[in-house]
């Protein structure tokens, strides 16, 4: 049976932190089902690296692994496809994930607060 | 951290049809990125990027300016290609200056209650939104 399509309902989550010396902005935009998370320096705040993940489906009651590619980038990077299969399979929903670091430690210290931020979220 | 809606100014809505159409624009330094949605969803996803030529050129809407629709994610329709041309030549047109590309996000229905859309309606519902909607 198809689904209904119900009221659309934004809600926009900012914050930023300092990482050592540098400002970081994150933004987590929730939708139906699905979220939009952006991650960028401050002074360098771009749409790149985008990606999306698809929660895993159920087949013969086995959930099988969840699908992800990037869809907007210029890098061979996957930091925000990985980043995005983790949160599809961890919170079942569709995840748009953009991630704009320029190294992996920023990049880990900016993962853990997401995935702070939306258990708050979904709680 | 702040949480909550969309600023007033960055969203829009119509009841014009009888679900709401919801819009939200987010700039962002190199892109500007456009959600308009009747399902809640980001829907499929346009890249609209613009070259200016010389004005010998043949052009789309505007004059020296050619665009170019790549569809990232779904929505392979001429219609949704033609939404996106059209939202992009809008934010092109009020924004003369700035050649930042647009990712539009669409989630239109075909229907409702049984009847179907009528799609000029909907072009000059999203086109006043997104002539509302500044946030270049």
């Amino acid at each position: 049976m198809p689904s209904e399509p119900s009221a659309p309902r934004f809600k926009v989550y900012s914050s930023s932190h300092l990482f050592q010396t540098q400002l970081l902005h994150l933004q987590v935009t929730t939708f139906e089902e699905s979220a939009f998370i952006w991650a960028g320096v401050d002074g360098n705040e771009v749409l790149g690296n985008l990606a999306v993940a698809m929660p895993p489906p159920t087949f013969n009651g086995n959930t099988l692994s969840t699908s992800s590619t990037t869809i907007l980038t210029k890098e061979i990077e996957e930091t925000s496809k990985q980043l995005g299969q983790k949160l599809a399979s961890k919170f079942g929903k569709q995840f748009f994930v953009s991630i704009n670091l320029p190294d992996q430690m920023m990049f880990s210290f900016v993962e853990k607060i997401i995935l702070n931020t939306l258990k708050d979220i979904y709680s | 951290m702040n949480t909550g809606t969309i600023s007033p100014e960055q969203s829009r809505s119509s009841t014009k049809f009888p679900l709401q159409t919801k819009q939200a624009a987010r700039v962002i330094n190199d892109k500007i990125l456009v959600i308009i949605t009747q399902y809640g969803k980001v829907g499929s996803l346009a890249y609209v990027t613009f070259d200016s030529l010389s004005s010998k050129s043949l052009s789309s809407f505007s004059t020296n300016v050619t665009t170019d629709v790549n569809f990232l994610l779904g929505g392979f329709s001429s219609l949704y290609q033609f939404y996106a041309l059209h939202i992009a030549t809008i934010i092109a047109n009020e924004n003369p200056n700035d050649r930042r590309s647009v990712v539009i996000g669409l989630a239109l229905k075909d229907a409702v209650n049984g009847e179907d859309v009528d799609n000029k309606e909907i072009i000059n519902c999203i086109e006043l939104m997104v002539r509302e909607c500044k946030v270049w």
